[in-house]
């Protein structure tokens, strides 16, 4: 197994590469156009899919939105990293983290089954505060952002390896692309192509991963060898190292990334209340094959002694890498990149329609209650547009987001607790929620800078969730949490929604 | 062409095919639902399942697979199947929807 073998399959031209790109996007838009005439009548079909959305639908979209373009690749990337163990800890808590929303949703579900978005939980929650509901909302628009121009970035660093396509004008072809489509039907279109992509999450990525196996002499056999050979505690789940080096924060991050983002909770909302729990639990388990599978073209990366630097220096590209150098057939390399491809449009999809939702229901509806249904449907589908170009804007400036990603970190991990404890934990009061979220930031995020991201991720955990505590102990009040049923009455009166067949 | 190749791409093309007839089931049943329901929403029961063991052995199943790939270069295939295996369910859902 020599690097100087892996040479790049011709043929391989940019036009090829934006044909795929815009492609999909092509059917996708005849589909939601379908989509739209059958299923749309109102915003409330349009954001929360009149909340009938059933089984099957509910676990391709969920899966497919948690796929992002990033993980895909990431998978590959910290198993050519850490080895097994650093796919074990990339992979367990990804699964874990869609799962721990069962518990979450039941109560939510149960005790606000009219519910639209976890900000007017926050809202109704804390009595009506604005405060509480704000940084709710800012946390989620911070999140379906920062999704959205990490998949750009993610799909647009396989674009450039395997195609040579700038990498710029792969970033708008793909956002314009996706919002095309995603303007026609909101949620259901969001759910139905989300759910086609998950096939093309599985199958042609098992298909492929199977075929480089086969084309290397020796096989799994050999590669696994090799690994050995090149260091034997690459084949081991218990080396530390991955561990601490990432895989405690990316678990929290994860949990957070789930828990604080609306885009599972319009679906917490949207599915079918009998098949809520199923869809999560049986999303996050099968879940679990998809990385684990992908993650096999890392041990690959090793076994050939790959550097950084071999792959145009971010190891993220070493799956892509692997897949357009090593003598695939020519419809192998283009399956893989349906593959990105897939996990980059449903997840920006998904987030897009995570921010109608916010929209129309955080911001238009309680502010300015007295909108037009026309006036809501359109403000909310140009929603969709704004989120996307300020995510592109900021991928092309150049500029180095790692402060926006840092931010949004902030923010999901910050609330995370608090969150948890205002859905589980009656005494949790508004002080205490929003001084957790508070003090935590001011806290936490100077820590994570100075001492890394452990000790600024266990900060920012244990200062939000010790607030809300002292805050429960020193101002005692029990929250009737059946108030939220209550208002659920309200509620409806309040995001009144009315049929606008038509519009 | 491995066997390996071979058997992985059969498995693919027959959970495409559970796949295409749950998504049709599905789409057909979301279009005949909305022309019933007509902006009316049927509030469902909660689905009253217990999860935590599922739970546990999904996470623990998920970290084994990952750990037998060191023990046995054989099990590098067993991720590839099993994300068969999450496309033939996916299709699968769509009927077992209705029955529960």
């Amino acid at each position: 197994m020599d690097k100087s073998s892996l040479i790049v399959t011709p043929g391989l031209t940019p036009f090829l590469g934006y044909s795929l790109m815009i492609g999909i996007g092509v059917i996708f838009l005849v589909l939601a156009n379908l989509i739209k005439n059958a299923l749309v009548r109102n915003t409330h079909d349009f954001i929360i899919a009149n909340r009938r959305i059933g089984l099957g639908f509910g676990v391709g979209t969920v899966i497919s939105v948690w796929t992002w373009a990033m993980a895909v690749m990431m998978s590959s990337a910290m198993t050519f990293k850490w080895g097994l163990s650093g796919l074990a800890w990339f992979v367990v808590p990804n699964g874990f983290a869609i799962m721990a929303m069962i518990p979450l949703a039941r109560i939510l579900r149960r005790r606000m089954p009219e519910g639209y978005t976890i900000s007017d939980f926050a809202y109704r929650r804390f009595g009506r505060s604005n405060v509480a509901a704000g940084v709710v909302t800012l946390t989620m628009i911070f999140g379906v952002i920062l999704e959205i121009l990490i998949n750009l970035k993610g799909t647009s660093v396989v674009m450039s390896t395997v195609f040579s396509i700038d990498w710029k004008v792969a970033t708008v072809v793909t956002i314009v692309t996706v919002l095309a489509y995603s303007y026609f039907g909101g949620l259901w279109t969001s759910v139905m192509t989300g759910t086609i992509n998950t096939w093309t999450i599985t199958v042609p990525a098992a298909i492929v991963v199977v075929a480089v196996f086969s084309l290397i002499p020796g096989g799994a056999h050999a590669v696994v060898g090799k690994v050995a050979a090149a260091n034997p505690a690459y084949l081991s789940m218990t080396n530390p190292d991955a561990a601490f080096g990432f895989g405690i924060t990316l678990a929290f991050g994860l949990l957070a990334s789930v828990v604080a983002d609306q885009t599972f909770w319009q679906k917490v909302w949207a599915i079918r209340a009998n098949q809520v729990t199923r869809t999560f639990m049986w999303a996050g388990a099968l879940f679990y094959p998809i990385p684990i599978c992908l993650g096999m073209l890392g041990l690959i990366g090793i076994a050939y002694r790959l550097t950084p630097a071999d792959i145009g220096g971010d190891i993220v590209a070493v799956g892509p890498y692997i897949v357009s150098h090593i003598g695939l057939p020519f419809v192998l390399i283009i399956a893989y990149v349906l593959v990105i491809l897939a996990a980059c449009y449903s997840t920006i999809d998904g987030a897009s329609s995570g921010l109608s939702s916010i929209v129309a229901i955080d911001i238009v509806k309680r502010f300015a209650p007295g909108t037009s249904e026309r006036t809501l449907f359109y403000i909310t589908k140009v929603s969709m547009f704004v989120g996307g170009l300020i995510a592109v804007a900021i991928v092309l400036s150049g500029a180095d987001f790692t402060s926006l990603v840092l931010t949004t970190y902030t923010l999901k991990t910050s609330i995370l607790v608090p969150l948890i404890l205002a859905i589980v934990w009656p005494r949790t009061n508004t002080i205490g929620f929003i001084g957790g979220v508070v003090l935590s930031i001011l806290i936490g995020m100077p820590l994570h800078q100075i001492y890394g991201e452990l000790v600024g991720t266990l900060s920012i955990l244990g200062i939000s969730g010790a607030t809300v505590v002292i805050a429960a102990v020193l101002r005692p009040a029990r929250f009737d949490m059946g108030n939220l049923t209550a208002q659920a009455e309200q509620s409806a009166v309040d995001i009144q929604i009315p049929d606008a067949t038509g519009v | 062409m491995t066997p390996a190749f071979i058997t992985i791409s059969i498995f693919g093309f027959l959970a495409t095919v559970l796949f295409v007839a749950g998504y049709f089931r599905g789409a057909t049943s979301a279009l005949t639902d909305r022309q019933q329901s007509h902006s009316q929403t049927t509030i469902e029961r909660e689905n009253k399942a217990r999860y935590a063991v599922p739970v546990v052995f999904a996470v623990a199943a998920s970290a084994v697979v990952i750990a037998l790939v060191g023990l046995n270069p054989i099990f590098v295939y067993l991720g590839p199947l099993l994300a068969i295996v999450t496309n033939a369910m996916i299709g699968f859902a769509f009927f077992y929807d209705r029955e529960s």
